[in-house]
């Protein structure tokens, strides 16, 4: 595939309560955003497991954005969200060290009044795994 | 029914597992005959027609994945006896690294190697560790490192008897009688730095222990002697991959450890038993291949 035309598959675990809301919002005051981002609805940006988080890379996603609702007392299970920090931090240094590159990985906070900062944040990702190119696992279609 | 038992890249010991059902042996074999075992019978060639035939180890050589597709032609029910033939076991942690240097390490740059020389004539070829699970198909699984032998006496005796076998599929904190309190550890320990109270969680102690992530049916042996479970029933039912697993459980739990955490024990802690299957090896594998 031609770097050029390169269109990256990004999926974004967004939490209910925050970053759902925002990327909600942000469609219905009819901001722009890269129509790349296939958003998936959880609870909790705690609920993330780093098992989803592999398993859509190995199915070939480009990029995984975890968004969660704002740090230091934002989220609506108390800490969920930090959890979840956690969890793509770490996730991001194994990522690195198998080669597969821990920067196709990233969390944000956000708050459900935030849609620009949903908007910038997914804006930001997607121009970081345009530049990244295609997943290395990605099947040949 | 005919029997036949293969080994593989492996300790021998679930064979020894094997022989340690005793007096269930005789009971077993009643009906069953054992038609070929590398340890306990002289027979060189896997002969035709077996009905269960019982691997353990893992795939290593061209020799060793030679010998078990032999097995599955030749065999109606396979089963994948210990935790190297259903995730690579120990060895597959040799998967970090490539097999030159793994050869070039064992024959010459040990300390007692004078002149070292890698042995290549008519020998098969080494690869990178594989479960027999990945090689072939196989219809049942017993992990553990060796496994139960109440475990293993019960799914055969239900193979034999035409059942379906069924394995636990809670963790090991299920099986563990220590105490938890909901307090996170200040800090990760390592065994020999002190004796670890028998009553409360290892977890919450600051032991490393694999329980939360590990398949049940040994009766939390180990953190009944005081000792950090090491994971070697591999990962519970739903959970396809078990340092992932783990790591997720540790998150939730150890608020401020977990930064410090170094990544070069990583494999060697979160996948003892599972690195070869993990999806980890699998990724740099497929990344490196590109």
């Amino acid at each position: 595939m031609e770097k050029k035309d390169f269109e990256p598959v990004i999926v974004a675990f967004c939490c209910w309560w925050c970053a759902y809301g925002a990327a909600d919002l942000a469609g219905s005051s009819k901001m722009d955003y890269p129509t790349n981002i296939r958003i998936v609805r959880v609870p909790c940006s705690g609920r993330v497991d780093p098992l989803h988080i592999l398993h859509a890379f190995k199915e070939g996603a480009d990029g995984v954005m975890v968004a969660g609702c704002l740090k230091d007392g934002g989220c609506h299970y108390i800490d969920g969200n930090m959890k979840a920090e956690k969890r793509v931090l770490q996730l991001k240094k194994q990522l690195e060290s198998v080669g597969f590159g821990g920067d196709r990985l990233e969390i944000y906070f956000m708050s459900a009044g935030e849609p620009d900062k949903f908007v910038k944040a997914a804006t930001e990702f997607y121009e970081r795994i345009k530049k990244l190119g295609p997943n290395p696992l990605k099947k040949e279609v | 029914m005919r029997i036949a038992t293969l080994g593989l890249t492996g300790c021998s010991g679930c064979h020894v597992a094997l022989v340690s059902l005793h007096e269930k042996l005789l009971e077993l074999l009643k009906n069953a005959e054992l038609v070929h075992s590398y340890i306990l019978t002289d027979e060189k060639e896997i002969p035709e027609n077996i009905d269960l035939g019982i691997v353990e180890g893992s795939v290593r050589t061209t020799h060793n994945e030679e010998k078990v597709k032999e097995l599955r032609d030749k065999t109606k029910i396979l089963v994948a006896l210990g935790s190297c033939s259903c995730f690579g076991g120990v060895q597959g942690l040799g998967n970090v690294y490539n097999v030159e240097t793994l050869l070039t390490k064992v024959y010459k740059q040990t300390v007692t190697t004078v002149e070292g020389l890698i042995p290549t004539k008519d020998l098969p070829e080494v690869f990178k560790v594989k479960p027999v699970t990945e090689v072939v198909k196989v219809d049942y699984m017993i992990p553990g490192c060796p496994p139960e032998v109440e475990s293993i006496a019960e799914v055969l005796t239900a193979i034999v008897q035409g059942k379906t076998p069924t394995l636990p599929a809670k963790n090991v904190c299920d099986e563990c009688p220590r105490e938890r309190r909901n307090i996170p550890p200040k800090e990760l320990k390592r065994l020999h730095t002190g004796n670890p109270d028998p009553k409360i969680c290892l977890l919450e102690q600051g032991y490393l222990c694999m329980g939360p992530a590990t398949r049940s049916g040994c009766g939390a042996k180990c953190p009944k002697a005081n000792m950090p479970c090491e994971g070697c029933y591999g990962p519970c039912e739903k959970a396809w991959d078990q340092g992932l697993a783990m790591l997720d459980a540790l998150t939730a739990m150890m608020g401020k450890v977990l930064p410090n955490f170094k990544m070069e024990t990583h494999p060697g802690m979160f996948y003892r038993y599972t690195y070869a299957s993990s999806i980890l090896s699998k990724l740099s594998k497929m990344v490196k291949k590109r």
